[in-house]
């Protein structure tokens, strides 16, 4: 069934809907069954643009800006059915002059009284304005986005149920730890708890109570906000918290990262109270205007005064040592800008007029808006005394290491001279600038140089030190004996300097030769003596056992009435009590001549020899002996020891004589290197080599025949004694086959 | 053999360089309790040498001190060297030298003083240093 014309549609509420048709702000089409447009209101023509007359003679597809979606809405619209459900969707329509334009369709049936559709009420709302408020919201909220991510502080919202409604990229990363927490809804509380529990706030507390105590602090701080506060979030991480109520009760919270700063603050605020608390006085002054800007404790309770009091001074009026003139020239420099830092060495005068020493260390600060110069001064009254003390020490240093008796050197490795005493340049016989920057080496023989370099390179770190004895040779030719303490001075292990200190041992190392010689001499008498103690022991008892055992043998044949070998006994008995009896009168005169001191002179060895061989007159008359002095030596020893060696000698060979020949003895001498040689040589029955050495000691005889060669067998043991009393030696000469002959040598002889 | 014949007595010879010594230990050996025991001299270590090489000596005294040398280090070697395997005894008038400690190095048997020297001695030191000698000997002859 057609519809009906709208005035047809006057039912019993016809004008409520007629009004109400007109007066909509949305646009009301009324479409039949044949899908034709039967009306329009005022709104939808001037929404479309077109008349009544012109719309209701379209059909409502043609005003849809797309042709499938018009035919999508067609086909679910048409044929007209039973249902009476209503099409509600965003779709887009062309006006007359062909603008598009978005609306939302709202699409009814209208149903007969009997219930049967016939037709539809469409209602067109244009969404141009609401889809472009809409779009404008979003933009503003995209850019208020993007704000809020650009900025570096944290920011973030709570609603007045204390949840959280946004908060920035920037606050997450400051509160990395709790970053997690950091959910939309989430309370506050919750995600500061979040945090305690990993360890985001290092300042809350080790203790569950302390974090639990800092917990309720920072609630109620953020509850009631008041002044912006600090945060440590971080091990080297500090936050500024500042948080606001809005009039909606949403806390919108900033977070500003004051890291740096507050690091900077806080060095700065050691850094004052270092130099607050620094013994030295600090001041700072205006250069502008020459006042007193600050100064530290320490210089306030010098000068004593106040803080207040010193900020009316300059510096010129704590100045008690320099002019006004003096100090501007001192200081112009630094006000110049010339110089950075100056050391000026002044008096400071105290409130009560009183002064003392300092050294202040100027420096001129530019990093300031003003130029400043910054002042540290130190009381130097101590170390004046200490300095002026220390001056002393090393001029009384100085003056002991000029007058020491020591050579002291100091040099480079290589034995360059960088310091000589006076000593050892006078011994040099050069003065010490000359002696400066010469080698020392070159001061020693040449034929010591050598061991005297290996001896400072086996200086080690381990053992620095080391002593050596050293002959020198002073500039007059005058030898000495000096020992040289030498300590290499290493750094990082190198050696950079060798400090030498010599003393000169001449006389002490004569002592010790001395020592040394009587020890040899003692040491010898003593071996004397022991071959001594061997005599008694030996030699002396065997005749007093033989005599013993003769008497007895007499006692027990007497005793059995037997006489024949009495006698015979009895000559025993008498020639080993004479053989005792020389034996002992030879030790005695042994003992008087080899435990002789010595008393060395200078002689010719030849008088020596003439007494020798007068003192054997008798031995050289019985045997026919002659004798040829052919020496032209002078001997430096005891005149009487020796006259007794030669006289040992000269009697030996008297007594080994060979039979068929008168003795001759020839005595020769010699000179070298300090030694006078004496030879003496006879024609004699001569001695085997083999008893080149036994033939010196004490009773040592080759012959016991006493009948053809008497003696005890002292003689030669006595003349070895005698030769090395002197230093010297006396020996067998095993190649001379004529005879005997011995070599006695003697230092400290002229020839 | 044929038949035992009567054991030869022991044979010492006496170095030493003073012959009185051989008058003494003579006379000694005359009061030694037992079999009859011969003694043979010599003066000096040359003609020692030269008897022990000869052979039939049982037992040495060496004086310690035999002029020209020097002590028994210097001459019991000699006898060694000789040939002579029997015991060697130095004496002397002293043996307290501590050289005397070092003896055995030199090949000698015993040290001895010459006051010690008397009929016991001598015997002890014949039963002690020529028995098994002798044993052996005999044992040769008896095979």
């Amino acid at each position: 069934m057609p519809l009906a014309h709208p005035a047809h549609l006057m039912f019993s509420s016809d004008s409520l809907l007629k009004a109400l048709y007109e007066s909509l702000p949305h646009a009301v089409l009324v479409v039949d069954a044949d899908r034709n447009i039967v009306a329009a209101n005022a709104a939808a023509q001037t929404l479309f643009g077109y008349a009544e007359r012109e719309l209701t003679a379209m059909r409502p597809g043609q005003l849809h800006a797309e042709e499938a979606e018009s035919r999508d809405i067609g086909e679910t619209l048409f044929p007209l059915g039973t249902d009476s459900g209503t099409l509600h969707r965003q779709v887009e329509f062309r006006c007359k002059d062909g603008s598009v334009f978005p609306a939302e369709l709202t699409v009814s049936h209208i149903h007969a009284e009997s219930g049967a559709p016939v037709g539809l009420v469409v209602m067109i709302r244009d969404l141009t304005e609401v889809l472009a408020a809409q779009a404008e919201q979003l933009g503003i909220e995209r850019i208020l986005k993007t704000a809020l991510e650009t900025i570096s502080e944290g920011f973030a919202v709570y609603d007045p149920d204390d949840r959280l409604v946004l908060c920035n990229n920037a606050y997450k990363e400051i509160y990395a730890i709790s970053a997690p927490a950091m959910q939309t809804g989430r309370t506050f509380e919750s995600i500061i708890r979040y945090g305690l529990e990993y360890g985001q706030y290092p300042e809350a507390g080790e203790t569950k109570e302390e974090r639990e105590q800092w917990l309720q602090m920072r609630l109620s701080n953020h509850t009631v906000p008041s002044t912006p506060m600090v945060q440590k979030v971080a091990a080297e991480r500090w936050v500024q918290v500042d948080e606001r109520v809005t009039e909606d009760n949403y806390r919108v919270g900033l977070r500003t990262d004051i890291s740096t700063l507050w690091r900077v603050k806080s060095e700065a605020e050691r850094l004052g109270t270092m130099l607050e608390g620094v013994a030295q006085e600090v001041y700072l002054v205006n250069l502008k205007d020459g006042r007193i800007l600050s100064a530290n404790r320490s210089a306030l309770e010098n000068l004593q005064y106040t803080l207040e009091e010193i900020r009316e001074l300059t510096p010129r009026d704590i100045n008690a040592d320099h002019s006004v003139f003096d100090l501007a020239e001192k200081i112009a420099p630094i006000i110049a800008g010339s110089a950075k830092v100056l050391t000026i060495d002044t008096e400071h005068m105290r409130k009560d007029g009183t002064t003392y020493a300092c050294r202040v260390r100027v420096e001129r600060l530019d990093t300031e808006s003003e130029p400043v110069v910054m002042a540290f001064a130190e009381d130097i009254t101590e170390r004046l005394a200490i300095e002026r003390s220390l001056e002393r020490k090393q001029h009384e240093f100085e003056t002991l290491v000029a007058n020491l008796p020591d050579f002291i050197t100091r040099s480079r490795p290589d034995t360059t001279l960088t310091y000589v005493n006076d000593h050892y340049a006078r011994f040099t016989g050069l003065n010490v600038d000359e002696m400066v920057g010469r080698r020392f080496i070159d001061f020693t023989p040449e034929p010591l140089r050598a061991g005297l370099m290996d001896h400072f390179a086996s200086l080690t770190l381990e053992a620095p030190i080391k002593t050596m004895e050293q002959e020198m040779v002073r500039f007059d030719g005058v030898r000495r004996w000096y020992l040289w303490s030498n300590l290499m001075v290493f750094d990082d292990g190198a050696p950079v300097e060798l400090v030498s200190v010599g003393r000169d041992i001449t006389e002490s190392r004569e002592a010790r030769e001395r020592i040394a010689a009587q020890s040899r001499e003692l040491s010898m008498r003593n071996d004397a003596l022991e071959q001594f103690g061997g005599v008694v022991s030996h030699d002396l008892k065997a005749p007093l056992r033989q005599i013993q055992l003769f008497a007895d043998m007499i006692a027990e044949d007497v005793a059995a009435g037997k006489t024949d070998d009495l006698e015979m006994y009895s000559t025993h008995v008498s020639e080993r009590a004479r053989l005792l009896q020389r034996m002992i009168t030879s030790l005695f005169e042994y003992s008087q001549l080899a435990y002789q001191a010595i008393t060395r002179k200078h002689f010719e060895v030849t008088s020596a020899i003439t007494a020798a061989w007068d003192n054997l007159s008798v031995n050289v008359v019985e045997s026919g002996g002659r004798l040829k002095d052919e020496t032209n030596a002078i001997a430096y020893a005891d005149f009487d020891l020796m006259t007794q060696l030669l006289q040992n000698l000269f009697a030996n060979s008297l007594k080994y004589r060979q039979d068929a020949r008168a003795p001759e003895i020839r005595v020769t001498s010699q000179y070298a290197d300090g030694i006078v040689s004496i030879i003496i040589e006879d024609n004699g029955i001569g001695i085997d080599p083999v008893y080149a050495e036994s033939i010196f000691g004490v009773f040592q005889r080759l012959h016991r025949d006493e009948r053809t060669y008497a003696g005890s067998g002292i003689g030669l043991s006595l003349c070895r004694r005698i030769a090395e009393s002197h230093g010297g030696s006396i020996v067998l000469d095993r190649e001379f086959r004529d005879g005997a002959r011995f070599v006695v040598q003697l230092p400290f002889g002229r020839a | 053999m044929t038949g035992q014949s009567a054991p030869t007595p022991p044979l010492i010879l006496l170095v030493d360089d003073d012959p009185t010594e051989q008058l003494i230990l003579k006379r000694k050996l005359q009061s030694v309790d037992g079999p009859k025991i011969d003694l043979e001299y010599v003066p000096d270590i040359g003609q020692a040498v030269e008897r022990v090489s000869a052979g039939g000596i049982d037992l040495i005294f060496l004086d310690n001190r035999l002029i020209p040398n020097n002590d028994f280090r210097e001459t019991a070697p000699l006898l060694r060297q000789a040939g002579f395997v029997g015991p060697i005894g130095i004496i002397s008038s002293d043996i307290s030298g501590a050289y005397f400690r070092e003896f055995r190095e030199f090949g000698v048997d015993f040290r001895m003083g010459k006051d010690e020297i008397d009929g016991n001695a001598i015997s002890f030191i014949i039963s002690e240093y020529t028995r098994d000698q002798l044993s052996e000997t005999c044992a040769e002859d008896f095979l």
